[in-house]
């Protein structure tokens, strides 16, 4: 856990040093200390250091989000993005523009919630129907519908009314360059509450890994249980989404770096979800600064175009690993 | 504050120079050098490649983007135009009291081009366009398919793409020259019919632009960042193989994204203090109700952003709106000159 914490550390200082122009440490830590005005100092304070936290924030959450969705649902395959709970999200929050013209992040978080917590809600409910219950890859192949008929949506409602949403395209390609530190303040406590929350349904969810009978027999409140993780993922995926859109591939592809980490015990696994998720969407972003100079390509384009390939070995390995 | 801002051109007319990333810069100082064929002689202009007869004139035109619109109006045809799509600023005073859209004369549609069938539906037999994209299958459809329909075509040749107007890709390429703007007018002003008329006009902007250079002369030349914030999110700067560079130029300016290509094109803040650009102009943009007063949100905005306090621009209150419209080739690029080395130099005016 130290050396991921350090990890994180060393990818935070990146992520304050790289960019358009490299910033020394000395350089940096100075104009923190003794704040002169200068081009350096107003770089990272006003750039650098809320993008960082926008990165490890969003990215935390995102991890934790797709950590307790695989839990929630058994399935290796679930994530904040593959349930569709980022895609309604992000509806939602078009739907707040264009209809009731909200404009700032206070209000975005808010339709950011009830997209994700109606879609979920929807998802798991449709993924539930019919007989035998709830099972992963019905549950899947319920998020992947949801997520191309709300995509489809979204996608109508940004072409047909061009007028409203030249910020929200750039902000939903999934980039960290839109919350500036006002934002980052007003989503700390939303994302405390979800982490919270993660936090007190781990136990549960390591009973759910055992199956419905066995968590019952064992005494663990299925509902209660469920509803806190549920809860919890919209918390924090729909804040996450505020703050960076809706960035793809870091809630499905790092708690499995977690897992292979330390194992299936979700206070482990979340914990270390939460600190490597980070370490991955910084990694993207400062990639993307340094590729396209002098322009930048957004987090969640990097995510996307990395985050598939690598997808694809860790689940090749842990095939083998099975084998 | 309301997320509008800026619209649709923006983003799509932001595909264009995605496509000039490659750096290219071939056609400066190639000025066209046939200003004046004998009378009678030429029985059609070439545009893109394409042979645009000019034996008779046009009677029904359809013109896509402002500039497409005003060189019709400037020209003296604008009794002839159908349908006009997409105004990015208020017209010119000159032609307001011809522009009727509420009699559907011409019909306008304010939201980029309307479908191909709507077009046809006006019968026009000849369209203009100021910008690229109209003539595509997914736009009006090209300029070969059109003529097999009966239907002229002019296209200003700072965006010419292939000659059928298929692909898009090339137009880095292109001569950004105030010299093709007036060979495009002198060009269009024959297919219209109205050859007299498109001399006189390029004669004035000459002089306009003359004069200007004469009074500039020895200058100081400041750093100039030409660009717009639409939504006040990213950044996004008129940079080289773009007339506005030229125009930067032509008014006393150099420009501060010398090595950024095509029309605005994404950057990030960081960027832009580093530039450290003495002037900020942001063009305002678009529709037929916005003046340069609406490019004000984004001063504002630029001006309240605390990372950008040290940038001169900002430090000496030197952040300025014009409109998308001076800032497009056609008739207005000569005034556009005059008013920008105005902001740029005003101890020489």
């Amino acid at each position: 856990m130290l050396a991921a914490v350090a990890v994180l550390a060393v990818a935070a200082a990146g992520s304050v040093l790289i960019g358009n122009e490299t910033i020394g440490v000395r350089a940096a830590l100075g104009t923190w200390l003794h704040p002169d005005g200068s081009d350096v100092q107003r770089i990272v304070e006003y750039l650098r250091v809320p993008r960082t936290l926008a990165g490890i924030l969003a990215g935390a959450a995102l991890g934790v989000a797709g950590g307790l969705l695989q839990g929630l649902t058994r399935n290796a395959l679930a994530g904040p993005e593959v349930l569709g709970v980022n895609a309604g999200a992000a509806l939602s929050v078009v739907l707040g523009i264009a209809v009731f013209g909200v404009d700032s992040f206070g209000g975005w978080i808010w339709f950011s919630f009830a997209g994700a917590a109606v879609t979920g809600t929807a998802v798991f409910v449709l993924g539930s129907l019919g007989r035998g219950g709830t099972s992963p890859v019905k549950l899947a192949l319920a998020g992947a519908a949801a997520t191309a008929m709300l995509g489809g949506l979204t996608t109508a409602i940004t072409l047909l009314d061009l007028t409203t949403f030249n910020a929200y395209r750039y902000w939903s390609v999934g980039a960290l360059t839109s919350a500036d530190s006002a934002v980052i303040r007003t989503a700390l406590p939303f994302l405390a509450v979800g982490a919270v929350l993660a936090a007190a349904s781990a136990r549960a969810l390591d009973a759910f890994a055992l199956g419905d009978d066995l968590a019952r027999s064992l005494g663990h409140g299925l509902a209660a249980g469920r509803a806190t993780a549920a809860l919890a993922v919209v918390v924090l995926a729909g804040t996450a989404v505020a703050l960076a859109g809706p960035i793809a591939f870091v809630g499905l592809t790092v708690p499995h770096m977690a897992r292979a980490l330390v194992g299936p015990a979700h206070r482990w696994l979340l914990a270390y979800s939460a600190v490597l998720a980070p370490i991955v969407l910084l990694g993207a972003d400062i990639l993307g600064r340094i590729v396209a100079r002098p322009q930048e390509l957004q987090a969640g384009i990097v995510t996307a175009i990395a985050g598939a390939p690598f997808f694809i070995i860790l689940v090749r390995r842990r095939k083998l690993a099975e084998l | 504050m309301r997320v509008r801002a800026v619209r649709s051109p923006l983003s799509w007319r932001a595909a264009a120079p995605l496509s000039v990333l490659l750096v290219a810069l071939s056609a400066c100082g190639a000025a066209p050098d046939d200003p004046e064929p004998p009378a009678g002689a030429a029985t059609s202009v070439s545009n893109c490649g394409v042979a645009v007869p000019t034996a008779t004139p046009p009677a029904r035109i359809f013109a896509a983007f402002h500039n497409g619109i005003e060189a019709v109006y400037a020209l003296g045809a604008g009794d002839k135009l159908v349908g006009a799509a997409y105004l990015d600023n208020p017209l010119l005073p000159e032609y307001t009291a011809q522009f009727h859209p509420d009699q559907q004369k011409p019909a306008y549609y304010p939201e980029e081009y309307p479908s191909r069938e709507e077009v046809l539906r006006l019968d026009p037999d000849f369209v203009v366009s100021g910008f690229t994209g109209a003539f595509t299958g997914e736009g009006l459809g090209t300029r070969a398919e059109l003529r097999k329909i009966g239907i002229g075509s002019y296209l200003f040749t700072q965006y010419c793409p292939t000659a059928d107007g298929e692909g898009q890709k090339s137009l880095a390429d292109n001569d950004v020259s105030l010299d093709s703007v007036y060979a495009d007018l002198t060009d269009l002003g024959r297919v219209l019919g109205a050859p007299t008329q498109a001399d006189a006009l390029v004669t004035r902007m000459k002089q306009t632009v003359a004069d200007v250079e004469g009074k500039l002369a020895g200058v100081r030349r400041p750093r100039v960042a030409m660009l717009n914030r639409p939504g006040n999110g990213e950044l996004r700067v008129f940079g080289t193989h773009d007339v506005a560079t030229t125009i930067i130029e032509k008014a006393g300016g150099t420009q501060a994204f010398d090595d950024v290509p095509g029309r605005l094109t994404r950057i990030g803040t960081e960027e832009l203090i580093k530039r450290r650009p003495d002037v900020i102009v942001v063009p305002a943009c678009c529709g037929a109700d916005v003046g340069p007063d609406d490019a004000q949100s984004v001063i504002d905005a630029l001006r309240a952003d605390p990372a950008l306090a040290n940038v001169p621009a900002i430090t000496n209150n030197r952040v300025y709106a014009v409109t998308f419209a001076e800032i497009t080739p056609g008739v207005r690029n000569a005034g556009a000159v005059a008013n920008l080395a105005k902001l740029l130099h005003p101890e020489r005016f």
